[in-house]
């Protein structure tokens, strides 16, 4: 990782509550110099309020720690569990959802560790279903791990947990503290994928695909079980080539037997959201496609385009093995047909075919 | 802004000593001209503010007023005077508050005095966001500066247009960035058109998106003979003129869907629908449900039109219909 993408806030905001946490000692002492600020509630706060960048807020996660996507209306879902642990991320994608969710790139460490497993104790030990649970939701789950070192504990919890299976989403290669963990393959470590130009375009802070492939090469070592997200993958002229380049890489660099999943997305999002993107990147061109508002009220490609982003690297990946699993996330019926000649039809029927590819 | 009492003297001052030429305090942008008229019917009501400056008097308010005394040829008039010495950007406020007084600003007004802060008095952004944008009746949102501040670069016949509302603050912010040739092909379609405010939104997106797309100017993108021919068709009005170039520029920005949805069409009126039959495809062609609305007035029609719609699908108009968004067409 070059200085650039060092994360050096300016400031520790810290909530009162959590100053004897063992979490909030780990990160005091990597910002010793750090201006800081002891505060009862973070939100209430004026600087994080008006949104003075670079601000690291150490809190306590008040509400739940664990919570279901959302999903989309009228698309197939495959029922994920989200970790909030954290919340915003330094590696400045110009697509990034949280834009429009997180108030001007703060990021927030919740630090109350033992409430959360306390939580995940109490879910899953009362419950018969499976669960898939991913930190990278609100944050990119790796990107802070030096910092934060949520991975090591996270993954030795899960390590031992028949229905669940931790999903840790990154686009970064801190993956050192996931080296010599006992994690009982109960951990898939996930890389999100982009043409090789997108990814130095519009995710300019964050590791090369090259990078993150040797980093997933790096973890397939570790034995650990790895996913791809294709997401969000963009229309544009020379796509078809620079797409095929990443499969080949990938399929290069990891053994297919290794990835429980790859997930393909198209670019998409809130219809608001559109001068969100234009405001703070005025030079992407991202937000020039044929986006239009899809059923649910987000902007998305017409949607031939994106069957034929979605149907060729089905057909890209199939050729190198028709063993891994490949799924669409938030489309519908009709588009999963289209582009993959079949379709789950309904969430349950995608939660249970992920879950099998992970449970044993 | 400094907050002080500032001591004037009320005096009767030669009007032929006020420098008319001196704009320095002068920021009102109005379309209103009527006030020789009311001066000549009840005089002056409410009394100029000037500055000694260079042995005449500088006006620090009240320019229209003092105009109208020039032009009703009047030789003296009472007047609040501040010293040489007062600082001006002690006066520039009570310029401000005095003629807020009378009616709230207009956004050229606003833009000018951001301007006059930001070049006569050296503020910076973050000063006139947070000192003088409360003052205006504004929050302290960089927002409102980024709108406001490119206002007063705009050709005069566009400003009158900001003044009468005919054209919307985001398009006139955004234009007056832009150079001149884009600038008045987009302000002279939209003025010809006679675009409301949400249209002339809609259009400027559209253009923008081409333009960035194809990497050419808007002047260039309007000044093609599709559209041109269309601006000059004095044939149709100006609501079917904007449809129309609207629809080519959907052509522009969106051209797999256009080329989709212009085959749906053709598919559509090949297949010559009776009245009160319709086929409508999902909006922009996203999800898979089709709607056929179907009127009728008898058994028969009913009959009939049923039939009409069987016979689509027999000679294979529907699967053409449904099978529209498949690659193999559009590509």
């Amino acid at each position: 990782m070059n200085d650039t993408r060092k994360y050096l806030p300016q400031a520790l905001v810290i909530e009162k509550d959590i100053v004897n946490t063992p979490l909030y000692k780990i990160i005091r002492a990597k910002f010793k110099n750090c201006e800081i600020e002891v505060v009862d509630r973070a939100s209430t706060r004026n600087d994080v309020k008006s949104g003075k960048r670079n601000i690291l807020i150490l809190a306590r996660q008040r509400g739940p720690f664990l919570r279901m996507c959302p999903g989309t209306k009228r698309h197939i879902c495959c029922l994920y569990y989200n970790l909030d642990i954290a919340q915003g991320c330094n590696l400045s994608c110009s697509y990034c959802i949280l834009q429009g969710y997180i108030e001007n790139s703060q990021v927030t460490f919740y630090c109350n560790l033992d409430d959360m497993y306390k939580e995940l104790d109490l879910k899953l030990e009362n419950s018969r279903r499976f669960y898939r649970i991913g930190t990278g939701e609100l944050s990119d789950s790796l990107t802070f791990d030096e910092i934060t070192q949520y991975g090591p504990g996270l993954v030795s919890y899960f390590a031992d947990k028949s229905n669940a299976i931790l999903e840790l989403k990154t686009k970064s290669c801190e993956i050192k503290n996931l080296r010599d963990l006992k994690h009982n393959r109960r951990t898939v470590v996930s890389w999100s994928l982009n043409s090789e130009i997108i990814a130095a375009r519009e995710e300019s802070h964050a590791p090369t695909i090259k990078e993150r492939l040797l980093a997933a090469k790096e973890i397939q070592s570790y034995g650990y079980r790895l996913g791809f997200h294709f997401d969000p993958m963009i229309y544009y002229d020379d796509w078809e080539s620079d797409y095929r380049r990443v499969v080949d890489m990938l399929f290069s660099t990891i053994r297919p037997e290794n990835i429980a999943w790859i997930s393909l997305g198209a670019l998409r999002y809130p219809i608001a959201f559109d001068q969100v993107i234009r405001d703070n990147y005025p030079d992407t061109d991202i937000v020039r496609g044929e986006l239009l508002p899809g059923i649910d009220l987000k902007m998305r490609y017409f949607q031939p385009l994106r069957i034929a982003l979605f149907s060729s690297m089905y057909k890209w990946i199939e050729s190198y093995s028709k063993d891994v699993f490949v799924y669409l996330c938030m489309e519908s019926d009709a588009v999963w047909r289209k582009a993959f000649g079949w379709s789950p039809g309904r969430n349950a029927v995608l939660a249970k075919l992920l879950d099998d590819r992970v449970k044993n | 802004m400094q907050k002080c009492a500032i001591n004037s003297t009320f005096c009767r001052i030669p009007v032929s000593l006020v420098d008319m030429d001196d704009k320095f305090f002068s920021f009102r942008r109005t379309l209103d001209e009527k006030l020789p008229e009311s001066i000549k019917k009840v005089g002056i009501l409410k009394p100029p503010r000037v500055q000694v400056f260079h042995n005449k008097y500088r006006i620090v308010s009240g320019f229209r007023r003092m105009a109208a005394l020039v032009e009703l040829k009047i030789e003296h008039v009472e007047a609040f005077c501040y010293d040489s010495t007062v600082a001006s950007e002690l006066l520039f406020p009570i310029a401000i508050f005095d003629n807020m007084s009378e009616r709230p600003f207009n956004p050229l007004e606003v833009s000018e005095i951001i301007f006059k802060y930001q070049n006569q008095f050296r503020y910076s952004t973050d000063d006139v966001v947070k000192r003088v944008l409360p003052t205006l009746g504004y929050g302290q949102n960089p927002r409102v500066l980024s709108l406001m501040e490119p206002l007063r670069n705009l050709e005069h016949e566009w400003q009158n247009l900001v003044l009468l509302e005919k054209l919307s603050l985001e398009t006139a912010s955004i234009f007056a960035r832009k150079d001149k040739q884009d600038r008045d092909a987009y302000f002279s379609l939209i003025h010809k058109l006679a675009l409301g405010k949400n249209r002339q939104r809609e259009f400027w997106h559209l253009l923008r998106d081409i333009a960035g797309n194809t990497n050419r100017k808007i002047a260039v993108i309007l000044n093609e003979k599709p559209i041109k021919n269309l601006v000059g068709n004095n044939r149709l009005t100006s609501s079917q003129k904007a449809d129309k170039i609207k629809a080519q520029l959907w052509q522009q920005r969106y051209p797999v869907y256009s080329k989709v949805k212009q085959k749906f069409d053709k598919i559509l009126s090949d297949s010559r629908l009776p009245a009160g039959v319709n086929i409508e495809a999902p909006l922009y062609f996203e999800g898979d449900v089709y709607t056929i609305s179907l009127s009728f007035r008898s058994e028969s029609e009913f009959g009939e039109r049923v039939e009409f719609l069987r016979n689509l699908q027999k000679i294979g108009t529907v699967k053409k219909l449904v099978d529209v968004t498949n690659t193999e067409i559009w590509s």
